[in-house]
């Protein structure tokens, strides 16, 4: 199957309690899920996991039919991957980032085109990226994150930090992503974000989702938020 | 993957420059190793002219020289007729030998005489502390500004991204040493143009880039593992700080302390005392064994001349040839004291990184203490000490080379006739130090293991 296909995965740290415990997920192509949950409850973990940082205990992850981890490299070149509050290189400019990201990825895009694109003000991409401010970064490192064309996105706290209009530039740029037919998984506590791109979300807690529905369930979503801990 | 390693090294490149650590480092490792190269340039200046003033000075000496008689309380230095880096000392006033190793008789190596770091010790201390802040922030930087995640997103895999940042990192510190001492050389040429010429430099100066460049690069290892294990750069930085203490001070310290505590160096005064008892033994006995003889001259008068100076020159003889075992047999000792000493510091010193550095320099001195500069250097110094000695008992010092040209040699003691030591080298070579760099070749595989190790098993969230 195309997109993501996350099933039954387990992990826990050496000695700790389990942090996911049998996650089933799926993220088709063109489709924005969102993965909600409190503070704790596994989402950046399981991100992890997909990206292959951390190892699972058991359950299995695929990308385009790729497991993950049987074959890590070829499916991590589906993926792309966003972290929270990504810093970036403060002594490259903009430009730089996308040419030596470009190079490490074997792709040879326009850098001109990807950050007008982004909607990055043509007089920053000179500008050594220290100076940017976080709305900048997070533009940048999406299209950093995207430069090969992933089938799946994965986005750790996208709009974490950043003022409304950069938390509305990015919610075109999530668009266009599934525009283009990528699967983009979103972790995040924001709601609007939630009711702005979203198809699906699904809510994790002590490990489990144990809700997956329509993102337009508002009731359901206040409901499992206000429903106690995280885990 | 060439081009992800390609743009790697590429972003690695640029980091280093833009933040300026490579202008700075570069800077002061040129500085340091100029002032390293003036200082030694500068004593092999000064050796140069103590070799020209004692060549003179031991011309105008044999002139005063006439027959066995003036070597009576005369000093003889004896060159040995090996290339060795000891000599051989006999002479009436102070009987028996005296051991001179020519320590620092090349530029940049061993300790000198005050005991203080020669300029090879700083250079090791430094070079190796300057390829730490090249990279102990190498990993746990990335991990800190939270990049790290997107590094792997991008490149293939753990390995390779570590690979390559270790590897630019090696390059860049291995470039730094070698400009750096290059520029010096280079400086110091114009400066003391005889130091740069002299035979044994380029040996010297090539096995000192050497083990200075595995030096370094053992340590961008330390640094890297440091990275690896501690996420947060400070952290990082005083692991690897810490273990640079314990490597290039606190082990070869501890290990010499306890090295000379279990087996001590014998002590050279210690050996002049019980040679001088021995020489004091031998004259007691040689008056004694004269009594008898002189009685009978006396009685018996001129006609007995020619049988007293055969029957004296037969006792000294005998006894001298009984003083001389006895002095070998004792230096001997000393030699073995010597040699156990040196060995167990060996043991616990010589595997460290700062043993195998040192060990290596040391020896290539040692053996230059062969050439002509140490020889001098050697005599020089004892002839010096010896003269300031004897003069302070006898009002009057004369010194013979046996073995120079000597208008005198047929009333002189036979080389044979004096207690000869054999001390023949190592033949320290370039070539023959391979193993102390493969030694730290094989500590900086460790640390680029434990890294691999390390890295392997980081959260790089």
């Amino acid at each position: 199957m195309n997109g993501l296909v996350v099933k039954q995965l387990t992990f826990a740290y050496r000695g700790g309690a389990p942090i996911l415990a049998g996650v089933d997920l799926t993220v088709s192509p063109g489709e924005v899920v969102c993965l909600l949950g409190a503070n704790g409850s596994g989402k950046s973990t399981l991100l992890a996991c997909m990206m292959g940082f951390l190892s699972p205990q058991a359950g299995s992850i695929a990308v385009d039919g790729v497991d993950c981890q049987e074959n890590p490299k070829k499916a991590r070149q589906k993926l792309a991957y966003l972290p929270e509050s990504v810093a970036l290189w403060g002594f490259l400019t903009a430009v730089e980032h996308v040419r030596l990201v470009a190079e490490m990825t074997g792709t040879s895009p326009d850098p001109a085109t990807l950050l007008r694109r982004a909607g990055l003000a043509e007089e920053a991409w000179r500008w050594p990226v220290a100076s940017f401010s976080k709305g900048m970064r997070q533009k940048l490192a999406l299209i950093l994150a995207t430069i090969r064309q992933p089938s799946v996105a994965l986005l750790d706290e996208p709009t974490s930090g950043l003022d409304p209009d950069s938390a509305q530039a990015m919610v075109m740029s999530l668009r266009s992503l599934a525009d283009e037919g990528v699967g983009v998984l979103v972790v995040t506590h924001d709601l609007w974000l939630v009711a702005q791109v979203a198809q699906r979300f699904g809510f994790l807690r002590g490990g489990r989702i144990v809700h997956q529905g329509q993102a337009s369930d508002w009731q359901v979503l206040a409901g499992l938020f206000s429903g106690g801990s995280a885990r | 993957m060439q081009h992800v390693a390609r743009a790697l090294a590429k972003k690695e490149f640029l980091q280093l420059v833009r933040r300026r650590q490579l202008l700075w480092l570069g800077l002061a490792e040129a500085v340091l190793a100029f002032a390293s190269f003036s200082l030694a340039g500068r004593q092999w200046q000064r050796e140069a002219e103590s070799a020209l003033v004692l060549a003179d000075t031991n011309q105008r000496r044999l002139a005063n020289v006439s027959d066995w008689a003036d070597l009576e309380g005369v000093g003889v230095l004896v060159a040995p007729p090996t290339p060795a880096g000891r000599f051989l000392v006999s002479s009436k006033t102070w009987p028996g030998f005296l051991v001179t190793v020519p320590e620092l008789p090349t530029p940049l190596g061993g300790l000198n005489q005050e005991g203080l770091p020669s300029p090879a010790q700083a250079l090791l201390v430094f070079y190796t502390l300057f390829a730490l802040v090249l990279s102990f922030d190498v990993i746990s930087g990335e991990k800190s500004q939270r990049t790290l995640g997107l590094l792997l997103a991008v490149t293939t895999s753990r390995r390779q991204l570590l690979q390559v940042k270790v590897l630019v990192r090696c390059a860049v510190v291995a470039l730094m040493v070698i400009v750096s001492q290059l520029f010096a050389v280079l400086v110091v040429s114009f400066l003391f143009p005889d130091f740069v010429k002299d035979p044994s430099f380029f040996q010297i100066f090539s096995a000192l880039l050497l083990f200075l460049i595995i030096a370094s690069v053992l340590f961008v290892a330390v640094g890297v593992t440091a990275s690896c294990i501690f996420p947060e750069p400070l952290g990082a930085l005083l692991a690897a700080v810490g273990a640079w203490v314990g490597l290039i001070i606190a082990v070869p310290g501890v290990g010499v302390v306890l090295a000379d505590a279990v087996s001590p160096p014998p002590n050279r005064n210690l050996f002049a005392a019980q040679a001088s008892a021995l020489y004091a033994r031998y004259q007691q006995r040689r008056d004694d064994a004269m009594v008898e003889p002189l009685r009978r001259w006396m009685q018996e008068g001129p006609p007995a001349q020619p049988w007293f100076e055969a029957e004296a020159n037969r006792i000294r003889r005998q006894l001298r040839a009984e003083l001389q075992r006895e002095l070998a047999a004792l230096f001997a000792s000393y030699l073995r004291a010597e040699e156990r000493s040196a060995e167990l510091r060996f043991w616990l010193v010589g595997f460290s990184p700062t043993g195998l550095y040192e060990g290596g320099l040391a020896a290539l001195a040692s053996a230059d203490g062969t050439s002509w500069r140490g020889y001098l250097r050697a005599v020089t110094e004892y002839a010096q000490g010896l003269a300031e000695t004897v003069e302070k008992r006898r009002g009057a010092v004369r010194f013979v080379m046996v073995g120079q040209p000597d208008p005198y040699a047929h009333s002189r003691p036979r080389l044979e006739d004096i207690p000869a030591f054999v001390f023949t080298p190592p033949l320290a070579t370039l070539v023959g130090q391979l193993p102390r760099c493969l030694g730290l070749v094989v500590w900086a595989v460790t640390f680029f293991a434990l890294a691999v190790v390390s890295f392997r098993r980081m959260d790089p969230r």
